[in-house]
């Protein structure tokens, strides 16, 4: 489990993340989310010590990564695709990480097989592809057998299977308890791999939630088709419901009037019209997403711009 | 401390420049006296002494401080900072047992290519006459590299850049200290420049020093810029956020 407690980390006068709160649980996957520049990179960067916070703490099991006797056995992290020398062969590139770790050379042999590189051990890593090379760190990053997983942008690069695979990978590292911690861009992939999800933006923490109850708590939508769409917009309208007309039906709005599927229906009882199908309208991480980040971004406008 | 050599020896052995630079730093000592037994000449007899290795030897150290700058700087930009504070706990012991690895990496060079030179120079035709200050001077030269080494490896830790801690010596070595040899008003402070100082104590061990010369100015004068650039190196190690 990996906590993290009013993190801030400045560089010079810059304050890249400002307060940063949240946990990753143990068995879950929590996706890190935010815009280019939020301080995603930053974040992970401390969080695993590599880089001094100004303020606050990071957990990895009850310790900060830098108290902990055996770093590699309590995480391991993929943060940059290009931590390897390119003259190097694969198989060389673990056995020396390995060595660094205290643990014997047959885990390179175990993590290759884990990836499915064995193939390519001997290869120079120069001569990968960006998807073997994110394999590779994440057998880097798998050497030690570690209890919580940070990876960045890991699906970077990689073709459908590969992203099938890493997809596959990290829900089982989740399914057998792992930490797992994983930023992206790829938003719809988040939607479908994460448990959780933290967003940030300008360096501070938007909110932390649970996948599902993120997107059912703003499922506010439905998508009707009835036998008389016309009757059904003009009665909606005059119960000031928020009703848009759409090719495929009427995409009604819930509110106080009309809170839900049933109300809806009962209303269309009331006109005497039938319905021919009613379906919830999910809202798209994405746009949820985007509604998070603009609000943020308003509000941190709205705080630079002078008051007249 | 032990997994950290392990881990620098094999950074050092699975990349294929070692093996050119081994090749290169050895036969910077022996190349130059094959082709002297080649191209005799009579002209110039006389068997090869300390001074005539030595002149191969500041081939190798010019090639030394290459090697160091270009490999600390090009495994940190590959991440190998960032790869040894996760898999480690101290952070100072990856730095010390990269320097440590690289000076026996190039001792070994050294013994292999001096050694060489001289099983080379009992073929040329003047034969070798080697003095035990010959091999104090040989020794002291090896330290003398060893400590520009570690300039150069300190460079590449504080600027990361293969470029700068490849130039930043060799310019000092070879333009910097010789122009300010040129200026007289410089001339009070050229024996306290570190390359000069090198020198001056190699001419120590060689007993070619001026009389009443003593070692410690010229040994202050290259250990000063040597550890501190070493202390500074280690502290940005250990305390900047890695690469």
């Amino acid at each position: 489990m990996i906590e993290v407690d009013r993190l801030s980390k400045r560089y010079g006068q810059v304050t890249v993340v400002e307060g940063l709160s949240f946990t990753v649980p143990d068995g879950s996957i929590t996706g890190f989310l935010g815009p280019n520049g939020a301080g995603k990179s930053t974040t992970m960067r401390c969080l695993l010590g590599l880089h001094k916070p100004t303020t606050g703490t990071v957990l990895i099991d009850g310790l900060p990564l830098t108290a902990q006797t055996r770093p590699a056995e309590v995480v391991g992290a993929v943060l940059d695709a290009s931590w390897f020398h390119p003259g190097r062969t694969g198989l060389a590139h673990l056995t020396t990480i390995a060595a660094s770790a205290g643990l014997p050379d047959r885990r390179a042999w175990e993590v290759l097989e884990a990836v499915a590189l064995t193939q390519a051990a001997h290869r120079r890593i120069g001569g990968y592809s960006l998807g073997m090379k994110q394999r590779l760190g994440l057998a880097a990053a798998l050497l030690g057998r570690p209890r919580n997983i940070v990876l960045d942008e890991p699906m970077n690069g990689l073709d459908p299977q590969g992203m099938e695979w890493m997809r596959a990978f990290l829900r089982d590292a989740a399914a057998s308890g792992h930490a797992v911690l994983v930023s992206s861009h790829l938003l719809g992939e988040m939607e479908t791999l994460a448990d959780r999800l933290v967003v940030i933006d300008n360096g501070r923490l938007l909110g932390q939630w649970d996948v599902a109850d993120l997107l059912h708590a703003r499922s506010r939508q439905a998508l009707l088709r009835t036998d008389d769409d016309e009757r059904v917009e003009q009665a909606l309208r005059g119960l000031r419901v928020p009703v848009t007309a759409l090719p495929e039906g009427l995409c009604v709005t819930f509110d106080e009037t009309v809170p839900d599927a049933l109300t809806l229906s009962r209303t269309c009882r009331d006109l005497d019209v039938l319905i021919t199908a009613l379906t919830d309208k999910p809202i798209r991480l994405e746009e949820e997403f985007l509604r998070l980040t603009d609000r943020s971004s308003e509000a941190e406008h709205g705080k630079e711009r002078p008051e007249r | 401390m032990t997994r950290a050599l392990t881990a620098e020896v094999r950074r050092l052995l699975t990349v294929r420049s070692t093996g050119i630079f081994a090749a290169l730093l050895i036969g910077s000592c022996v190349g130059p006296i094959v082709l002297m037994g080649i191209v005799y000449d009579p002209a110039y007899r006389g068997p090869i002494d300390a001074s005539d290795l030595g002149k191969c030897v500041s081939i190798f150290h010019v090639l030394a401080i290459v090697f160091a700058g270009t490999h600390t700087a090009t495994e940190i930009n590959a991440g190998s900072t960032a790869l040894s504070f996760l898999t480690q706990k101290s952070r100072w012991a990856s730095l010390v047992a990269q320097a440590a690895v690289q000076w026996a990496f190039l001792a070994f060079a050294y013994v292999v290519g001096i050694g060489l030179a001289l099983v080379a120079a009992r073929f040329y035709p003047d034969g070798l006459a080697m003095s035990p200050r010959g091999w104090a001077y040989l020794a002291a030269y090896l330290l003398v590299v060893l400590l520009w080494v570690t300039m150069a490896t300190a460079l590449a830790v504080l600027t990361r850049s293969v470029a700068v801690s490849v130039a930043a010596p060799i310019t000092w070595m070879l333009l910097i200290e010789q122009l300010a040899s040129m200026v007289p008003m410089l001339e009070a402070i050229t024996p306290w420049l570190p390359f000069n100082a090198s020198h001056m104590l190699l001419a120590q061990a060689l007993g070619e020093a001026p009389a009443g010369m003593s070692v410690w100015p010229p040994a202050v004068a290259l250990l000063v810029p040597a550890l501190g650039l070493a202390g500074a190196g280690l502290c940005a190690h250990v305390r900047r956020d890695s690469a």
